[in-house]
């Protein structure tokens, strides 16, 4: 028992250690210009573990580059301030600019009238051409109108305006979009779909990375109808504000020289285009050599995920039993006939508090909840994502563990209580000391099978940024682009995890003795 | 002439429509043993568990040296009332020890050194000592409700009250556990018993009750009980054991 307080103090500990750090790492005071974006966007923006002269540090993630790195760090500069990059899927950006989490997106976002109710664009900073990624060796590699495209299956970004566009050809097949460029390509060279939709640089990107693919261009007037321009959203109302002209201006004095250049020296920057270090060009690489070659390259990348899965996991079970716990042997306590009005009524309203905390957060997705608890207390708490994630997945685990908790005190055998209640110990010490200690060990298989739950499912909180082992997987992925070799990288991670996780608690198992129940299995 | 300890008056107690005490009136004096005899569904364990206030009676008052036990704090008065379950209900997560001090501790407020002492003291006395340190769900049933003796013993009740103590238990492990039960009547214990051992009542008795649905029938010392017999129900009752 002492060895677990401590080792929950040390926990707590870590905790706060870790949430402290994030808080430093992340006041959005007068002297920064945070901006908000994917970093999984080459050329546009990515993330890397090699610093170059263009690149943001994000703290223990690495470091972010890319033409929007390169756009954010003039105009901060202009504007007298330091640079922030925060990461943020691409969901994740409007709610944090709405926030005011970040004071811009510059995330490659092209403005269009429905984003435009949200956002307050600049004029565009980067102007490129639409075209079509295909498989080199199909009929598609050689189309240069759209309209060829009629029949195929074709595929853009989810919520983008890639996708949407689509429709311009007649009597396409439209795929389900997908979220990221790398799962796209996965598609098309499973043959799942013919074409990616995709701005010039990014096709290139593609392309450098997947020598068995081709851009397809198309004639003058032949092409996709649509503003291939992108911009820098500012906080909707802030036009004509003070911020958003100086922003603006500092836009308006990058000239088109410095554009091109920029665009360049991303182009030339951008991960796995270059010749590998070992000599052997990627196309000639082999599933396996591709893998070893992620992992080797992006360890620290997958490291540093796997520290914020983990804080989350153990912070989330841990915290997640307390509120178990006391939610659990709350709606145990039942009315009794002998109870007074009082006692009676305060455990009416505690059995139905405990009922709707269970049915609504174990009634819908963490990922749900996350987004809307996040974004709807931010302006109130001032709280990073990571102490969010933590307090999420804390309350996220509390509905379960007080189901678990509350299963395990009715298994107990009611001659417990009877024999506790019959040498005078109140109903409180007959709980703590008699009834949970053996519903606890009863539900151990239960409780530790949140944990592995935990492991898995603090990915859903890539949402609100929380960089996590997926979230890392994510950008390693949009970096090299290479999805099935980075997830399988990943996968393995995971599973060493969990592995790790169950080997532990079948040793915690062990020692406090084999449940009562054997049928009760995870 | 003896103190009153506990009395019972006009008890009744139902269970949905089943009436289990009709109109029970009894008392217990210090250092009495009482057992209560009568078939199954008499109220007999109904009665015991009225006294101790693991059921809530329906009507009638139950005086603990003639205070009200309403009036008194529960907890308090608990502690004072010891009771043996049939099912021994010895705390599955403590070892021996732990069982016969936790209550000591967290009711009594005795200190851990006080606490221990006193628990090897009623340990010693049903012969479990040696057991101290074992995990209470591994005893046999005969050395499980020892134990639960040896842990309603450490709060010092003034009256005991056993339910069926050795109902539970295998043929062979009976006799241990009335053994205990009668050097304890020897010591001037106050007791009441709810039993089916009819010698074992005999012996250690001073006074006999006998239940049938819901009400004492009769009650008298052992041997009016037992050879007078007045009623035709505790006739009937007392010869089918007989047989």
């Amino acid at each position: 028992m002492k060895k677990l307080r401590l080792g929950f103090l040390c926990l707590f500990a870590l905790a706060m250690l870790v949430g402290c750090q994030e808080q430093k790492a992340r006041v959005n005071d007068e002297n920064t210009f945070v901006v908000g974006m994917e970093c999984n966007y080459t050329p546009f923006n990515w993330q890397t573990m090699n610093a170059t002269d263009t690149s943001v540090s994000i703290g223990g993630a690495g470091y972010c580059d890319g033409y929007d790195v390169m756009i954010a760090q003039n105009i901060a500069d202009k504007l007298g301030q330091e640079i922030e990059i925060k990461k943020l899927s691409w969901e994740g950006l409007l709610p944090a600019l709405e926030s005011g989490e970040i004071d811009a997106i510059i995330a490659g976002m092209t403005a269009d009238e429905t984003r435009e109710k949200g956002i307050d664009f600049t004029t565009p900073y980067y102007e490129s051409e639409m075209v079509m990624i295909t498989r080199g060796d199909g009929e598609e590699a050689s189309y240069d109108d759209i309209q060829q495209f009629g029949g195929k299956n074709i595929i853009g970004q989810k919520s983008t305006n890639y996708d949407t566009v689509i429709d311009q050809i007649e009597n396409v097949q439209h795929a389900t979009p997908k979220a990221t460029y790398p799962e796209m390509v996965v598609a098309l060279q499973k043959h799942e779909v013919d074409g990616i939709t995709a701005e010039l640089p990014v096709a290139q990107g593609v392309v450098a990375s997947n020598p068995d693919l081709t851009i397809v261009h198309f004639a003058e007037d032949k092409g996709f109808d649509i503003d291939t321009s992108v911009s820098i959203g500012l906080k909707e109302g802030s036009r004509g504000a003070e911020f958003y002209e100086k922003v603006q201006k500092a836009l308006d004095e990058i000239s088109d020289e410095q554009r091109v250049g920029y665009m360049e020296s991303a182009r030339k920057n951008q991960p796995e285009t270059g010749e590998p270090t070992d000599g052997i060009a990627i196309k000639d690489q082999g599933f396996f050599a591709k893998v070893t070659n992620i992992a080797k390259e992006y360890w620290p990348l997958f490291a540093y995920g796997v520290q914020i899965t983990l804080i989350l996991a153990f912070v989330g079970t841990l915290f997640g039993l307390l509120i178990g716990l006391l939610l659990g042997t709350l709606r145990s306590f039942t009315v009794e006939e002998s109870d007074s009005l009082l006692v009676k009524i305060c455990k009416k309203i505690s059995h139905a508090f405990v009922g709707f905390y269970v049915w609504v957060l174990r009634g819908t997705p963490m990922m749900v909840q996350a987004f809307f608890l996040y974004y709807l207390l931010k302006p109130i708490l001032q709280w990073t994502p990571l102490t969010a994630g933590m307090i999420i997945i804390s309350v996220n685990t509390g509905a379960y563990m007080a189901e678990i908790i509350r299963s395990g005190i009715q298994s107990i055998d009611k001659g417990q209580t009877e024999g506790a209640r019959s040498i005078g110990m109140t109903n409180l010490q007959t709980m703590m000391f008699i009834i949970l200690p053996q519903a606890i060990k009863n539900q151990l298989p239960s409780i530790g099978n949140q944990l592995i739950v935990n492991i898995k499912d603090s990915s859903m909180l890539n949402v609100i940024g929380v960089v996590d082992l997926y979230f890392q997987s994510t950008s390693v992925a949009g970096s090299v682009y290479q999805f099935s070799e980075t997830f399988f990288v990943t996968s393995l991670v995971y599973l060493f995890l969990t592995t790790i996780a169950t080997v532990i608690l079948n040793l915690i198992e062990k020692r406090m003795g084999h449940p009562k129940t054997l049928e009760r299995g995870v | 002439m003896d103190t009153t300890i506990i009395k019972v008056e006009h008890l009744k107690k139902s269970f949905g429509k089943q009436e289990v005490l009709k109109d029970v009136n009894f008392h217990i004096d210090k250092g009495e043993v009482i057992s209560i005899l009568g078939s199954s569904g008499s109220g007999k364990s109904t009665l015991l568990r009225c006294i101790n206030l693991l059921e809530n009676p329906d009507g009638g008052c139950i005086y603990f040296h003639d205070k009200d036990v309403k009036s008194l704090e529960l907890n308090q008065y608990r502690s004072k009332v010891g009771m043996v379950f049939q099912s021994f209900n010895l705390f599955d997560n403590m070892n021996v020890l732990e069982n016969c001090m936790i209550g000591q501790i967290k009711v009594l407020k005795r200190n851990k050194q006080e606490a221990k002492e006193k628990a090897m003291l009623y340990l010693e006395k049903v012969g479990m000592s040696d057991f101290a340190s074992k995990p209470s769900t591994q005893l046999s049933g005969g050395q499980k409700q020892r134990v639960a003796i040896a842990r309603a013993l450490c709060m010092d009740p003034e009256v005991l009250l056993f339910d069926e103590p050795t109902s539970a238990l295998d043929p062979e492990m009976v006799e241990e556990v009335l053994k205990v039960i009668q050097d304890l009547a020897k010591e001037g214990l106050t007791m009441a018993i709810v039993t089916h051992e009819m010698q074992f009542a005999k012996d250690v008795s001073k006074r006999i009750i006998f239940m049938d649905q819901g009400v004492i029938v009769e009650e008298g010392t052992p041997e009016e009980v037992f050879e007078h017999t007045k009623h035709d129900r505790t006739k009937a009752f007392l010869h089918r054991f007989k047989q």
